[in-house]
Formats: structure tokens, sequence, C-alpha cells
């Protein structure tokens, strides 16, 4: 991986700063919640002591009133609550004046299948001085009318009403209509007719079912109340309703009237003197029945999608006007770790009466603290529903015990503005800011990193320069020079090491000259003292020494001259004056040469094209690298073997070809091959000319001098080595008219 | 008379050695192993033939300035460089300055001493100025190997040092001939690299171009030698 993105991954860590000021939010949010909902309780605490301790009569009736409330019925009856109605109401079937919340509402589910939606209904209540309101709606597929015909009457749909009187007398209804409109219902158990004891009310007909709005005079429904639903349909008859009970044998009975239960509105004069506190207050009965609250119009259940009743109640929303991807990155940073209360919820089961282990605890005299995100209505209510809030509500909830018995709860709820709401436009902006200055850090870390690569880069490249080049220039590397710290302080070193390199390459350039002509004095001496020893006539004995010691002179000399060539050709290389010159004519010439000196090898040459292929440079030099080259393959090319130089023109350069048939070179040794003092010859000491392994080094070297490419390798189909050179071609040749015999 | 030959040489051994070379044929011979000594006695008398050493001790040059100090006390006096250094540009320095010859000390001593005798022979034919029928003509080219002289196109006198001439004698005797560097150098009686053979060939032509910008008789052939071109005219 490359030092820039390696610093890429290391600077995203810096991303670990939102999200550390985002967990500590997260704690101190935590912390704030906490200490607002142990006061939030402290002071539930302080007011269901005031409750009991205020013993003016006026509030001692009010706890009576209470305690009569908080009477205890049998567990599987259950007990309707009617709250005084608030508005006027119209009985027309339609359900406007119940929209507005605050009035008992009740579910009935079939009695063999919860689940069977067509098989519900839903009861609400209200009372006032001298009639009980009520509403049921009905979930029906398919509406029956009451038909009488002459055959007799057909299966239709009805609701059968029981009350019990203030006699203790049981008068039953029967409600059923042959078409939508007003009703009014006489006792069926009733001989005469009687005004007051008539329930007057409207059948509506609605999109999956119909609705039923009554208006039952008081005294009539007083002791007791229930009602079935005969649902007649092609499938047969199906009852469900409030006086049905399910038997242990899966049978139904009809069970005892329910008790309806009146509001007393005295109960709210216990709570009249917190009334003006911003939490909401709620008193609960032992049995969870709510006897006041001071935000009635707030429901806990702020959106119910699925309530067919109210199907246009106004959804509210969580509404912010940031962005969304920020907000979405918000979330996902602020995701609580602190989750409320999810698996004791306190259950709403309307309006006007919770239940759920929290009552139950309360009841037996526990403290509650819990909290709830807002609009989230896991808390209260049972039904799948799940939306992300923007703030928070606390609840703290404190048992009133009146004469050691728990007569009730107080409920204390109270918004808590989350600092971490997206509302509040503060912490989104700290956020952001943050998130701005960890981008800029970002941003300056990379522009560093790619500085500090783009030096490192600088360096390597020098030092790739200094190891290609034969000779090191001084690179002008102001970014390297100049700066003092440690890359600097590299790039300073190298350039020591490689003045310390050249100076000792140079010395080792310079070793072969100097020794050359240091030793050629010497050989000289020799060579004259050998020459008058030779003047002089010796005996015979003596001249065949004499013979000998001029030979060993001979080959010393060879050896001297063979070393100082290179130098000389570094040299001349490097003084030669370009001329234009065909590859052609010196390949030619030097091919019928070696043709001439080595009869019993075959010498060829191709080229691929008719031109002279010329090239600026030095015809001598050239000449004398193709002579390295050809005495170099006419050593490793046996008898009879082929030698061969080929030419071919490309777009911008002319390549030589030179293969020779024979042995391969060894594995790994192309690379070597061109290397000073590197020999692929086997050690022959005896051999009469030395081989300092040079030839190729200056092969090398005039190569180099003409910006010529070269390489050796093995060649695929037949058995030699094939040395490929590219040569800039030069592109206009004043010979080019010439016959390309030349 | 014998003839004098002035050997100014820093090693005792070498300088001895050819001293008792030359004696041995007849020469007399002075050896110096410094410039200063060698300038101040010569001065008194010009040696008929000088062999200096390009380097004497540690003085790099010092045989440079003798040679250049000779030329101005004497136009014809041979001068024949003896030096090991031996690159193309010690030569030319050497022959630039005036010199007749430029040699490496591996030469053996019968070649230095044909060469000597040589020398005297051009300087006699200089004196004697007898024309013989040794003269050669090739084309537009004449040889004289008793002075020693070239002669391009009838007109043009070419400047050779010894080397050069009998260089360009062993071409232009079979023209049309491939002489290769070896046969050149027997032909010239230098013992040096082959490479020294180029050095002479490309001075060689740069003097004919220099006379006349036309000249191409001398002809490369890359890796055999060099011959000298036939002229359509003589042939």
């Amino acid at each position: 991986m490359r030092l820039k993105h390696q610093l890429i991954i290391i600077s995203l860590f810096t991303l670990f700063i939102p999200w550390t000021a985002g967990e500590f939010m997260k704690e101190l949010e935590f912390a704030l919640r906490q200490s607002a909902q142990s006061s939030l309780l402290s002071t539930a605490r302080a007011m269901a002591q005031l409750i009991t301790d205020n013993r003016s009569d006026f509030h001692q009736q009010a706890l009576q009133d209470l305690v009569s409330a908080s009477q205890h019925y049998p567990p599987e009856r259950t007990v309707f609550q009617a709250n005084p109605c608030r508005t006027p109401m119209t009985i027309d079937g339609y359900a406007d004046e119940w929209r507005e919340l605050g009035y008992l509402e009740y579910r009935y589910y079939h009695h063999l299948d919860k689940n069977i939606k067509d098989r519900q209904a839903h009861l609400m209540f209200c009372s006032t001085a001298d009639h009980i309101y009520t509403t049921l709606h009905i979930y029906d597929d398919e509406i029956l009318p009451k038909i009488t015909t002459e055959q007799g009457v057909k299966p239709y749909d009805f609701i059968r009403f029981n009350t019990v009187d203030e006699h203790q007398q049981s008068l039953i209804f029967e409600i059923a209509s042959n078409a939508p409109g007003p009703l009014r219902i006489q006792a069926s158990s009733l001989s005469a007719p009687e005004n007051d004891r008539i329930i007057s009310g409207f059948w509506q007909d609605t999109i999956n079912g119909y609705r039923l709005e009554l208006m039952i005079p008081k005294p009539l429904i007083q002791h007791g109340f229930g009602f079935i639903i005969f649902d007649a349909d092609n499938s047969g008859e199906a009852r469900f309703g409030s006086m049905l009970k399910k038997l242990p044998s899966n049978k139904i009975a009809i069970s005892e009237p329910e008790k309806i239960q009146f509001s007393n509105p005295s109960i709210e004069n216990l709570i009249e003197p917190f009334k003006r506190l911003r939490t909401r207050i709620v008193l609960i009965n032992r049995e969870g029945w709510i006897q006041t609250d001071t935000n009635i119009q707030q429901p806990f259940l702020i959106d119910t999608p699925e309530d067919p009743l109210f199907s246009n109640t106004d959804s509210v929303h969580s509404s912010n006007n940031a962005h969304p991807y920020l907000t979405g990155f918000y979330q996902w940073l602020m995701a609580e770790s602190d989750q409320p209360h999810t698996d004791n919820p306190l259950i709403v089961n309307n309006q006007h009466h919770l239940y759920g282990k929290i009552i139950d605890d309360l009841m037996q005299g526990a403290t509650i603290q819990t909290w709830a995100p807002s609009l989230s209505p896991t808390l209260f209510q049972t039904q799948g529903y799940s939306q992300r809030s923007s703030g928070a509500h606390i609840i703290a909830a404190y048992p009133i015990i009146f004469d050691r018995v728990v007569i009730g709860g107080i409920i204390l709820i109270e918004p808590h503005k989350s600092i971490l709401s997206l509302a509040n436009q503060a912490t989104l902006k700290i956020i952001l800011l943050s998130l701005v200055v960890v981008l800029a850090i970002l941003s300056i870390l990379l522009v560093f990193a790619t500085f500090l690569s783009h030096r490192i880069r600088q360096l390597n490249h020098y030092i790739d320069r200094a190891l290609t080049q034969s000779e090191l220039k001084p690179d002008n590397l102001p970014l390297l020079s100049n700066s003092r710290d440690e890359i600097g302080d590299l790039y300073r070193s190298f350039g020591k090491l490689f003045e310390r390199i050249e100076q000792y390459t140079h010395y080792l350039k310079l070793l072969p000259k100097t020794l050359s002509h240091e030793l050629r004095t010497p050989l000289a001496i020799v060579e004259s003292s050998l020459d008058n020893l030779a003047q002089l006539n010796l005996t015979e004995v003596a001249e065949p020494y004499l013979q000998r010691a001029k030979r060993g002179n001979d080959r010393q000399r060879k050896i001297l001259n063979t070393l100082g060539e290179a130098q000389y050709l570094e040299e001349s290389i490097h003084k030669f004056e370009t001329e234009e010159l065909s590859l052609k004519k010196i390949s030619q010439d030097l091919i019928s040469a070696y043709q001439e000196l080595h009869p019993e090898k075959q010498f060829e040459l191709e080229t691929q094209s008719d031109q002279g292929f010329f090239i600026d440079g030095s015809p001598d030099l050239l000449a004398q690298m193709l002579e390295k080259l050809l005495s170099n393959a006419v050593d490793f090319t046996p008898d009879t073997g082929v030698i061969k130089i080929t030419l071919s023109a490309q777009a911008e350069y002319y390549s030589l070809t030179l293969f020779n048939s024979g042995s391969q070179l060894p594995a790994g040794f192309s690379d070597k091959l061109f290397q000073s003092m590197i020999s692929r010859r086997p050690d022959d000491s005896a051999s009469e000319t030395p081989h300092l392994g040079l030839g190729l080094y200056i092969v090398k070297l005039i190569c180099e001098a003409h910006q010529a490419s070269y390489s050796a390798e093995n060649h695929t189909q037949q058995s030699g080595v094939k040395f490929t050179f590219s040569f800039p071609a030069k592109t206009e040749s004043r010979y080019k008219d010439l016959p390309s015999s030349l | 008379m014998k003839r004098h030959i002035a050997i100014i040489e820093d090693e005792t051994e070498l300088r001895n050695n050819y001293r008792e070379a030359f004696e041995r044929q007849g020469y007399q011979v002075s050896t110096f192993a410094d410039r200063t000594t060698a300038l101040s006695s010569l001065e008194q008398k010009l040696p008929d033939l000088a062999i200096i050493d390009v380097r004497l001790g540690t003085d790099h040059e010092g045989g440079f300035e003798i040679c250049r100090q000779l030329r101005q006390w004497s136009k014809t006096l041979p001068i024949i460089f003896l030096s090991a250094l031996d690159s193309d540009l010690d030569i030319i320095s050497g022959l630039r300055l005036g010199a007749d010859d430029y040699l490496t000390k591996d030469m053996s001593l019968p070649h230095l001493q044909a060469r000597i005798v040589a020398l005297f022979r051009r300087l006699d034919a200089l004196h004697e100025s007898n024309f013989q029928e040794t003269i050669i003509e090739r084309g537009e080219l004449t040889l004289d190997p008793n002075r020693l002289t070239v002669l391009w196109k009838g007109s043009y006198k070419i400047d050779s040092s010894l080397t050069e001439f009998w260089i360009l004698h062993a071409l232009a005797m079979r023209p049309g001939h491939v002489k290769n560097r070896q046969q050149l150098m027997d032909a010239a009686n230098i013992v040096v690299d082959e490479h020294t053979v180029t050095a002479h060939i490309k001075r060689l032509r740069k003097k004919f171009l220099l006379a006349d910008p036309e000249f191409d008789a001398i002809e490369t052939l890359y890796g055999t030698g060099y011959r000298w071109r036939v002229d359509p005219l003589d042939s």
C-alpha cells in the first residue's frame, strides 16, 4: 500500500472525534434525564402526601370519592366508566363529536378469534346529568337488515342491550334496523311503553360495518349494562359483546350485566393545587382507571393509524427541516444505548384505563420512574408502532396511601427537552461544526501527506537516478535540500553516500589506466633490457630463455592494453563526434570480414527493408561494438553454426539483432551480462589472449552513448543467444537516394 | 662524425638501456633526467635527434616543454616522443607541438632504432635534394620515401608524422587492397594498441581534408581495415 493510502486510512480515525462527542452527549443526556426523573419522583411523592394530608372537608370528600372509586370489583367483571360529555351531543350516527378524545372507548373482539377484523366492536361512553351517550361501531362485512316477509323473519344483524334499572329490573332492548336512520327502541320485556324507558338512537352504515349512536336515560343503565352483538352472516351467526364470557368448556355463557361507573368530578379537586404546573398530572384509582387528568386533551396515544374511528386524525410526525442525510448521520451517531423499558410497559387499554406491570407495582406500593421517547407509544400501548422521537417524556408514579391502603396513584408526565434532539438546532450546529473541523483536519492531513509522500517520492527518484546514471549530477531539489527535518537529513546523507561512492568509483575507473601507465615503464625497462641482451650475441643456451622472457613480457603488455581499453573507450565515447552512419554498411563490412576469417561458420545479414538504416553516431565505436559482439559470438558458436544479424525498422528506431547458435545463457545471467568483469567463459588461464569480461561492458557503454537499448536473451525456438539493440533512427538522411548496396 | 642523440628520460634504467643500445649502433648519446639540465645543456649544443619522455618525474608536461623549446631553436631537428601515455589526446598534443613521431614505451628497441635511421635518412634527403625514382605516384598522390614528404594533387603538401607517412605509404602502395590494422602497424613500426591506428588514420584524413575538402581516398572497411580507393582516372 502506498504511503498516501496509508495516511488516508489513518486520518479516517479522526472521525472518532464526533463519535466521542456523541457518546459524551449521550452520557450527559442520560445523567440529566436521571436527575430529572428523580426530581419528578420527589414531586410525585410530595403531591401524594399533600393529597392524603389535606384535612379540609372539601378535600376529604374528594378523597372519599377516590376511595369509593377504588372499590374492588371481581376481576371477571368489566367496569365501564363514563366521563362527562364535554360537548353537546347530537344523535346522528356520525362520530364527529366523539372525535374529540376523552370519551371512553372499549373494544370487543369476536369471542373465538381476536383477529377477525370484521367481527369487532368499539364502544364509547360519555355522560350528562340525565343521559348516557354511547356509540357502538361494529365491524361487519355484510349488514343484514331486519326484513319481515310472509315466510317470517330472515336472519338479521342486531344488538341485544341489557340494562338493569333503578328497581333492579332487567330490561332487554333489541336494536335492529331495516334501513339506516333514527331509532326508538322499547324494552322488549316491558308490556307497556314508558317514555322514560325508551332508548333513542341512530343507525348509520359505514364502509366497514355500521355505527350506532344511542342516548340512554341514566336511570335505565345505572346499575348494570351489557350487550351482545348478533352478527348474522351467510356462514352462520356470530355473537360477541360485553356479556359473553368464555367458559372452560369453550362454550359461551351469558354473564351478569356489567357495572358502569361514572367518574366523579370532585376527585379533580385533589389535584387542583398543582394544576398550574407544567407537568401533566394523572390520578388513577386502584384499578388503573384515570380519575382525573390535567391534560386530557393530550392523549397518551397521539397517533393511532390503525384506529378506524378516527382515521382522519392528524398524524403528528417528528418534523425537522434538517437535511435527511444529516439527520440519518445524526441519528446513527446518537443511537440510544439507554432504551426505555419496553419489557414492562405502561399499557393503555384506552384513554382512561392503564394497566400492566407498572400499575400493578404501583398498587403494591412501589414507586416508578421511567421515561419514554415522545411519540413513541411503546410505553402506553401494545400495538406495534415505533417511530423515532425527537424528544422524550419522563414519567414518575407514586402510590396514594390512605389509611395504610393504596387507594390510587399519581402519575406525573413531563416533557424532557432532549439535548440530543434535532430540534435543538444548537446541538446540530455543534455537530456540524465539528464535522467541518474534522473534514478540515482531514484535508490538511491529506495535503500534508501528499506533500510528504511527494518529497519521499522525490528522494526515491533521486536515489533511483543516482543508481542508474553512470555519472551522478547534483540534483536541485529545494524541497529536500532546504528542509531541516529527517527527510532532508536522509537526502543529505544519501548525497554524501553517493559522493563517496562516486569518488570510489572514480578511483576504480582510474585504477586500470593508472596501473597500465605505471606498469608500462617497468615493462619498457624489461623490454629494452631484453632487446639489449639480444643484441649482445648470446650463447645458444641463453637464447631460449631470452625468447621466453620476451613472450612473457608480450603477454603482460597485452593484459595491460586490455585493461586500459575500457577506460580509453569511455574517454573516447565521451569525446566522439557524431556523424551519419549506416548500420547496414557497418554490418555488411563486418559480416564479410568475419566470414573470411571464419569460413567454417555461417554468417548472415538480413535486412527487413531496403534502406541504409542511418543513425547518428560514431562509426568507429559502432564497428567496435559489432566486432566485440561478433567475436563473442564466434567464440560461442560451434563450427558450422549460424551467426546472423537482422536489421529491421520500427516507427522511430532501428533494431539490430544478433543471433548465434550454440549454448544458452545460464538462468539469471542475462541481467548481469553487460556488467564489467562478468564473463561466461570457462576459466581458461592457458588462453593466449586474456579475457577480462570487458567485451559486453564496452558494448553497453557504446549503446548508452548512442541512446540505444540493449538486451540479451536465450532464443526461444533455436538453441542460441539473441542480442537485441534498438537505435534511435535518423529520419532525414542525405544518403537516402543512394543505392542500398553502399 | 658520429650523430648525436639526446635522450631525456627520468627512468635511469630505461635511459641506460637506450643509451647503450644506441651507442652500440655507433651514435653519440647524451642523457638527461629532467627539463632544466636537459635544456641548459642542449642550449649549448643542439643534438641531431631528440628522444623525449613526456612525463619527467613530477614534471608532468616537462617533455612537451622541452619539445617546444627545441622546436624554437631548430625547425628541422627530428624529435621523437616516447611515452607511457598513449591516449589520443597525448598523441595529438605531442604531434601538434611539432614532434616528428609519438611512440609508446613498449615499442621494441630494434623498431626504435629503425625509426631513428628513417628520420636521419629524411634529414639527409632534405639536404641532398636528389630526386630518385623511388618516388611513388598513385593518382593524385605523390609520396617521397626518402624525404618522407606527401604531395596531394601536385600542389598540396601534407605535413605528416613518420608513423602517418608509413601508414599512408602502406595503403597507397597497393590501391584497392585492404590493409588491416596489424599490417599498418607493422608497416609503420609501431607496437601499440590497434586503436592508435584509428587515431592516426583520423589525423591523416583531417590533414588531407584541410587541404582538399573533397578528399575521400582512404576508405574504412569495418572489421577489416582500410584501403586506398582506386581512382577511376588512374585505373
